[in-house]
């Protein structure tokens, strides 16, 4: 007997063939600039930015760490991106960590009826409504209008914030809407309080779910620059850093960050992989554990 | 069950009604942190970019004041409306390429492989491009497309056109171009989840009433799918609307759109001239999103 899966195709072989071709095609034009900054970032001393190469180096990544070490000026942006980039991070991590934490409570809370639920899912959605120019522009002039200087830190997070936590919301809300309620009626049912019931079963269970939201709301804000740009102030993000330096010359070294960041990327995803396969939750029947408390 | 609880000390709820009122209680307690910081997060720039969009222009910067001047120079300037209408004609080219190009994608992966695995390595294949660098990504074309780029010498090496063409490096076909592909992920993601919840059961009725395999499709996978679709063209929509950079790279900044007028007219400190253009981008943009969720319910569908 046929798969299901096959059998609602089954007399159209020619299809499977022709789309199995053109996702392999897909994948090449969107693999095309990744593979294109790989081998670039490797150009030769002399080369520029485009093909052919001039042999290969590796005195691009060299100029990246050490920009005044090379006495040759090349006239591109100087940069700093290794300042940058830590800048990025721990704001990413700030971010991370606070749009997490208001997803999963706001998530928690939409499983509940209760009155202004739908207008409130909506405004939660209004931050990935508004253009990202407009975001920063916004709050760029209300920053300026009461007199605070801008920060990449202090100005910067609720631009961040406000484009993460939609994000997180629907990853948790996805969730929570697949979630097995009844393990938590039975906590309920054997006296554990609401606070308990979701220290001890709701949060375990959805720890998998968190990391991804963690995941998405890092990954966006280390990459975010349409909204940073307007409200960062005089420090730049990574972002940042790359856009000033597509401003002048564009040379190799902009390929070099971008390895580097695509491998800051990898770094963190791996780590989160694995922490969503040692969290996943294995329930332990032991009975000991009630009695302990 | 009631006893049981309440031999643990703990009161029982007298009924049902008392707690979901204690859950609605919770909630609001829960969800007023969250709540007050959007609000203040998305209120700030809205009423400071429509405060500031009726200040009076000024050389350097601004003056307080009431006036129109901003909205009446948008609106009586010949470039800035090109911009609006060149804004959404790219809007209506690329939404609709995007949807062809991801859908098969979607399609594929959803009914044509069958193991798990596979299917999660196609996906985090598609996805992985989205976790470097937009910016870099977007550069990364240059060399590709441009007059001496990788592209332009295959063609000529194996003697298809005896010139570089023009047509690959900044212009318009170049820019839909790489914005269907660099934000495909906005697509393919919501589309391959709404497929992925097809009951197959409800397909195999379809075959075993006699449906042909392409009637199937467009009576039963493409209704099915249109939340996906729905939610898909949103993000997109929204990401473009906010975008300046590929504009920039990829369309040589010969052609500009909303985005590349607020930046520009910010970056010659014309604050109020900005606002207007963000005011009119949002202004723009709620038919289109209140258009869009006519056809998807977000909130069942997630």
């Amino acid at each position: 007997m046929p798969e299901p899966t096959s059998y609602h195709v089954a007399r159209f072989g020619w299809v499977k063939i022709v789309l199995a071709v053109y996702v392999v095609l897909f994948v090449l034009m969107l693999y095309g600039p990744f593979i294109v900054m790989v081998i670039l970032s490797f150009q030769g001393e002399d080369g520029g930015p485009t093909f052919p190469m001039q042999g290969t180096s590796v005195f691009w990544y060299e100029r990246l760490f050490n920009p005044s070490g090379t006495a040759r000026d090349i006239g591109e942006y100087v940069g700093d991106f290794g300042n940058a980039g830590l800048r990025s991070l721990v704001l990413a991590l700030l971010v991370m960590c606070i749009s997490t934490v208001l997803a999963t409570m706001a998530a928690q809370a939409m499983r509940a009826r209760f009155l202004g639920a739908g207008p409130i899912f909506y405004l939660y959605l209004v931050g990935i409504m508004i253009p990202g120019v407009t975001v920063g522009l916004g709050h760029a002039l209300f920053w300026q209008g009461i007199g605070i200087d801008k920060h990449w830190l202090g100005t910067t997070l609720p631009v961040h914030i406000l484009w993460t936590f939609p994000f997180c919301f629907i990853v948790m809300l996805t969730v929570f809407n697949r979630f097995d309620r009844s393990t938590e009626e039975a906590a309920m049912c054997l006296g554990a309080n609401s606070w308990r019931t979701f220290w001890h079963i709701t949060l375990p269970i959805m720890k998998p779910g968190i990391m991804a939201s963690a995941l998405f709301g890092f990954t966006l804000s280390f990459d975010e620059f349409a909204r940073t740009v307007l409200v960062a102030g005089s420090q730049n993000t990574l972002p940042l850093d790359v856009l000033g330096a597509t401003t002048i010359r564009i040379t190799p070294r902009i390929f070099a960050v971008g390895v580097i960041i695509t491998l800051i990327s990898f770094a963190v995803i791996g780590i989160f992989g694995y922490l969503m396969t040692a969290s996943r939750y294995r329930p332990r029947f032991t009975g000991q554990e009630e009695h302990q408390v | 069950m009631t006893a049981l609880a309440e031999s643990r000390g703990v009161p029982a709820p007298s009924a049902g009604m008392t707690l979901t009122k204690k859950r609605a209680r919770q909630a609001l307690l829960l969800v007023a942190a969250p709540t007050i910081l959007m609000a203040l997060f998305c209120g700030i720039p809205l009423v400071s970019v429509v405060v500031f969009s009726f200040y009076k222009p000024w050389a350097y910067g601004m003056k307080p004041g009431f006036v129109l001047d901003n909205y009446i120079e948008f609106f009586t300037t010949a470039t800035y409306l090109q911009t609006l209408g060149f804004t959404f004609l790219i809007a209506i080219i690329v939404l609709p390429l995007m949807v062809l190009l991801c859908y098969p994608v979607a399609y594929y992966v959803c009914f044509f492989v069958k193991s798990e695995r596979l299917k999660l390595y196609i996906l985090l294949l598609c996805i992985v491009p989205f976790w470097t660098s937009a910016l870099i990504r977007m550069v990364a074309w240059l060399p590709l497309l441009g007059r001496k780029g990788l592209i332009n010498q295959i063609l000529m090496g194996i003697g298809i056109i005896d010139e570089p063409a023009e047509i690959l490096l900044y212009s318009e076909p170049s820019m839909v171009f790489s914005m269907a592909i660099i934000w495909s992920v906005f697509m393919i993601g919501p589309i391959y989840f709404s497929m992925a919840k097809i009951d197959r059961q409800v397909i195999e009725a379809a075959r075993d009433l006699g449906a042909s395999a392409w009637t199937t499709f467009w009576k039963i996978i493409v209704p099915l799918t249109k939340p996906g679709l729905a939610t898909g063209i949103l993000f997109v929509f929204v990401v473009m609307m906010g975008e300046f950079a590929i504009q920039k790279f990829i369309g040589g900044g010969k052609t500009t759109m909303l985005a590349n007028v607020l930046i520009q007219q910010q970056g010659l400190l014309q604050w109020p001239a900005a606002s207007a253009v963000a005011v009119v981008m949002v202004l723009v943009s709620i038919p289109v999103i209140v258009l869009i969720f006519q056809f998807v319910n977000l909130r069942r569908e997630l």
